[in-house]
């Protein structure tokens, strides 16, 4: 009995086991785009969970669909990307890979994104501890592991269940992101999940990120991003990081092939 | 379920039950290293075990590599299955043309507007296009027409759908020796009663009916189209309760999505368009409030230029940004006549509007108001959507705002 | 819910039209293809002074006649929200009505007065506390012809004072107006009635943002006595009714004495009385526009 309370809880580190684990297990993932990966040192983190926060048709789906196809493409690993609004395009994924090509190469790289779509929290529940099962019982060894996990976006399962009398939203909110950190962790996976902003209510007018306070310490990292609409220009900015300053930003360009920075 | 029920030899068993691990639960929660060093077996041996565990519990495949959650598809599959949806044309091919070859099923599309501008005409005129027959390149299909405003006049639908049995007529006419045996025989009555036509009149008569749709449609498979016009007009009012509203919304929208991936329709919703009060001033936007923006796959927004209509195609997946012009004329929608004179080559524009290239000229379909002699293949079509011009930025913007300058030309080149 | 509404209405089985009401002058219909259209809002636009009053009053008039005749062969309401009501005129034009239509009022007794029902409105409050109140007097017509019009002049009026310029308060006030809008089509819908809400008009001001400015319709810039006007109520509104009209007159009609008995400058009087109905928008109808006039005798066609 005690042996399975063992197994489940995870054994005690020491910060020098930790550091080891970083180095070794957690890599940085390029997002494909080489402006934001020197905003973000590098890119995404393994064993992070990253958010990108924007307004509508800022660009969200495209800054998922090009770190998915950055990931699978140069980082030889695996991607999931959980859709929740029917946003998610192949041909999209297929422009931004460089070595389309070349057919072979790129029929490889694109298999390796699953795309799945999940319409509600509970069946978000259900895919991500199906996931972890399959994640647990697969030998380490194998040629590619998952790297990076895509929801896109989370805001869209939860906004329908906050609210309303019980705190129940609240905490399946809760719950799902610390299933997330623990996925991260526990297997070295970069997360990237994306938010919509609501208005910030009173006669203000300005918008802020939804999903309101308690989701904001759940990711490690938090970055705005927005569109300028004159000219399709991106800025994306760092709300919060975990080992840099916020408030920085660059500005990317939306083209055709993928984003590039100014 | 239990652990005994594996079929393993008695042995593995026997360890397996004594360390603990009774039930397939427990199994599935460990890797397979752990489970080793546990129980006292070889790694070979416990996957083995979580192997058949995952094959008795349903899981995914038990290969492990294949797919990682049950259901995923992987994105190869994907491109080729984007690639052969159908799309449903709108008769006018500048538009088809920045859509990527018209409405896509299997694809939520809203469409937004000011009165006045079209929407319920695109709306009839979609209704009536997905009925064309495979033959001529179109689906097939029925409607089903989803009425709040009370703005469907059966009257304009004839209208339509007696040009749109003229067309016809006139594409098998020249087709004619491809064809030997088929005939078009569709009239417009047969048109008006492939439409199912619904009215709605209260927000209460709304979520019902979407409610039943999935049933409906199962009992009707060859609906293709489902329009509703518009999504917003019984939601403008004030409720009572605004949290409440929001969530009938985004249950509303969630429908919506399932319907369309579920039988690989086309769902076209047609919005209003609203005043916003944002950083101090009053601008233009989507009814229904930031929350509504993400609920849609792709969004086009109807705009006035100068004196000619205008579709901007303000979110999409894979499609970039793009205007077009298009008009509505007695026979329904159109290209506008400006832009035929662009397909003819004609260097001198009444109006400047500065194009990126003059390839504007794409094979146009069969049923665009420019009787075009190319017939429209009927495989899936990659249109470079980019060669239309970039230039003409619309007044009206979703969510986000953009003032309306009508006589100054920031981005406009008039 | 009844199963009733699950099924789809046949188009077929609908007549290959709405039902239309003509307006008594023949160019007016031939320009609306018929009519006002039953099961559906539509909007007239105008200045005060251009006749929309009149043309409802008409309209109310011609609703009495049988179909074959371009009526609806029912009574109608006439909802005012403006002070008086023009009983005078009403009687003015019935006793021409009666007079040109001697077929169908066959007794002389028979006042084309009594089928048209007249209410005050007085606040939107007030509207909606009607409302339930003609969803009865529809059910209950035992002696008298079914009600199949429904005009409320104005709109306008019932929200000119009550709501300040805050953004609130414009937004409380555009949720009425969807409230108003929604009662009045399931009215429409219900009972095949056809609704005719008439607007004013507000000076056209060029404001910072750009938004007065809006293109709403076929036409770019609504011009009535020669100069720049828009509908009062704003976008909101305009996304409430299905068809808009707007009736202009030009700028030489204004200043002139109005007297009738001056038969020698009859061309400046025809001019004088000379109105214009441009469609604005309408589900059905092209962008199109025709001239007509107001007499005495009522709305007719413009002498050649």
């Amino acid at each position: 009995m005690l042996s399975l309370i063992e197994l489940q809880c995870r054994p005690w580190l020491n910060g020098l086991e930790l550091l080891e684990d970083l180095q070794r297990n957690k890599h940085t993932l390029s997002t494909g785009d080489k402006g934001t990966d020197s905003l973000l040192q590098g890119g995404f983190r393994e064993g992070q969970l990253t958010e990108l926060v924007g307004p509508s048709s800022s660009g969200k789906t495209q800054f998922c669909m090009q770190a998915a196809a950055s990931v699978a493409e140069n980082h030889l690993g695996r991607v999931l990307y959980l859709d929740t609004g029917n946003s998610f395009s192949a041909r999209r994924i297929a422009q931004f890979i460089c070595s389309s090509s070349d057919a072979t190469l790129g029929q490889k790289v694109m298999s390796r994104i699953s795309f799945h779509t999940v319409y509600d929290i509970y069946t978000m529940f259900d895919t991500l501890q199906g996931l972890e099962v399959t994640l647990r019982s697969q030998m380490n060894v194998n040629e590619y592991r998952l790297r990076l996990l895509v929801v896109d976006s989370i805001s869209s399962l939860i906004t329908p269940i906050l609210g309303g009398s019980g705190s129940q939203g609240r905490a399946l909110m809760v719950a799902i992101g610390y299933l997330l950190k623990k996925l991260a962790h526990e297997h070295s996976i970069a997360i990237l999940v994306t938010n919509h902003t609501v208005g910030a209510g009173g006669e203000g007018g300005k918008t802020k990120p939804a999903l309101g306070e308690t989701w904001k310490s759940i990711p490690h990292v938090r970055l705005l991003q927005s569109r300028d609409h004159k000219n399709s220009n991106c800025t994306i900015s760092i709300l919060k990081h975990t080992s840099m300053p916020s408030g920085q930003t660059v500005k990317t360009m939306t083209r055709k092939e993928n984003q590039q920075c100014l | 379920m239990e652990a005994w029920r594996l079929p393993l030899s008695s042995s593995i068993r026997g360890k397996l039950i004594s360390a603990g691990y009774a039930s397939l639960s427990l199994i599935s929660s460990v890797s397979s290293s752990d489970l080793a060093r546990d129980v006292n077996i070889t790694e070979e041996e416990a996957f083995e075990i979580l192997r058949l565990a995952k094959q008795s519990s349903g899981s995914s495949s038990c290969n492990g590599s294949r797919s990682l959650i049950n259901g995923a598809k992987n994105a190869w599959d994907m491109l080729h299955e984007e690639e052969s949806l159908p799309r449903i044309t709108t008769s006018c091919s500048d538009l088809d043309s920045i859509l990527g070859g018209g409405i896509s099923c299997r694809d939520v599309t809203e469409i937004g507007g000011v009165p006045g501008i079209g929407k319920t005409q695109i709306g009839i005129q979609l209704s009536v296009n997905v009925q064309i027959p495979r033959e001529c390149g179109g689906l097939g299909g029925k409607a089903i027409y989803i009425d709040t405003e009370g703005s469907f006049m059966v009257e304009r639908v004839l209208q339509i759908a007696e040009a749109c049995v003229e067309d016809m007529e006139e594409y098998t006419g020249y087709m004619h020796k491809h064809f030997q045996a088929n005939q078009v025989q569709m009239k417009p009555k047969d048109i008006l009663d492939n439409i199912f036509y619904f009215r709605v009149c209260s927000y209460t008569e709304q979520i019902a009916l979407v409610n039943h749709l999935d049933k409906f449609i199962s009992e009707n498979k060859d609906v293709k189209v489902v329009i509703v016009d518009s999504i917003t007009f019984h939601f403008r009012q004030d409720f009572d309760d605004l949290v409440q509203r929001t969530r009938v919304l985004s249950e509303m929208a969630l429908k919506f999505m399932k319907l369309a991936k579920k039988f690989s329709l086309a769902v076209v919703l047609l919005n209003q368009v609203t005043t916003k009060y944002t950083e101090g001033s009053f601008q233009l936007a989507l009814a229904l409030g930031d929350s509504w923006s993400h609920s849609c796959t792709n969004r086009v927004i109807l705009y006035w230029n100068g004196d000619e209509r205008y579709a901007y195609i303000d979110k999409s997946p894979s499609l970039p940004s793009a205007s077009a012009s298009y008009t509505v004329t007695s026979r329904g929608l159109r290209n506008s006549s400006s832009s035929s004179k662009r397909c003819s080559h004609k260097l001198s524009f009444t109006r400047a509007i500065s194009h990126n290239g003059s390839e504007n000229c794409v094979s146009i379909p069969a049923f665009s108001g420019l009787r075009s002699t190319s017939p429209r293949t009927i495989s899936s079509r990659r249109r470079n959507a980019s060669t239309i011009s970039r230039s003409l930025r619309p007044l009206v913007r979703a969510a986000t705002v953009e003032t309306i300058e009508t006589s100054s030309a920031s981005s406009l080149v008039d | 819910m009844q199963n009733g509404k699950m099924k789809p209405e046949n188009l077929l089985r609908r007549s290959t039209a709405n039902r239309k009401l003509t307006t008594g002058c023949e160019i007016l219909d031939e320009c609306l293809r018929g009519g006002i259209s039953c099961d559906s809002v539509t909007e007239i636009v105008a200045e005060s002074g251009c006749g929309k009053t009149q043309l409802c009053l008409q309209l109310s008039l011609c609703a009495q006649l049988p179909i074959s005749h371009g009526g609806l062969n029912g009574s109608s309401l006439y909802l005012h929200s403006e002070f008086p009501f023009p009983f005078r005129r009403l009687h003015q034009l019935s006793h021409s009505f009666h007079q040109s239509n001697p077929s169908i009022y066959a007794n002389h007794n028979d006042n084309p007065c009594d089928h048209v029902f007249v209410q005050n409105v007085h606040s939107v409050d007030h509207l909606f506390d009607i409302m339930p109140r003609i969803d009865g007097f529809v059910g209950n017509s035992k002696n008298r012809l079914p009600l199949k019009l429904i005009v409320l002049d104005s709109v306008a009026a019932l929200f000119r004072s009550e709501f300040d310029n805050t953004p609130s308060d414009l937004k409380k006030r555009s949720s009425l107006f969807f409230k108003i809008s929604e009662k009045l089509k399931q009215l429409a819908n219900k009972f095949d009635l056809a609704v005719v809400i008439t607007n004013q008009v507000t000076d056209f001001v060029e404001s910072s943002d750009g938004l007065s400015g809006l293109r709403i319709g076929n036409l770019r810039y609504l011009y009535s006595s020669g100069r720049r006007i828009a509908p009062a109520l704003g976008l909101a509104w305009a996304n409430c009714v299905n068809s808009r009209f707007f009736i202009s007159r030009s700028d030489d009609s204004i200043g002139k004495d109005r007297s009738e008995k001056d038969e020698s400058s009859s061309s400046s009087v025809s001019r004088r009385a000379q109105r214009r109905l441009d469609i604005v928008f309408s589900p059905y109808l092209p962008g199109n526009s025709c001239e007509f006039m107001i007499t005495r005798e009522g709305i007719c066609a413009v002498q050649a």
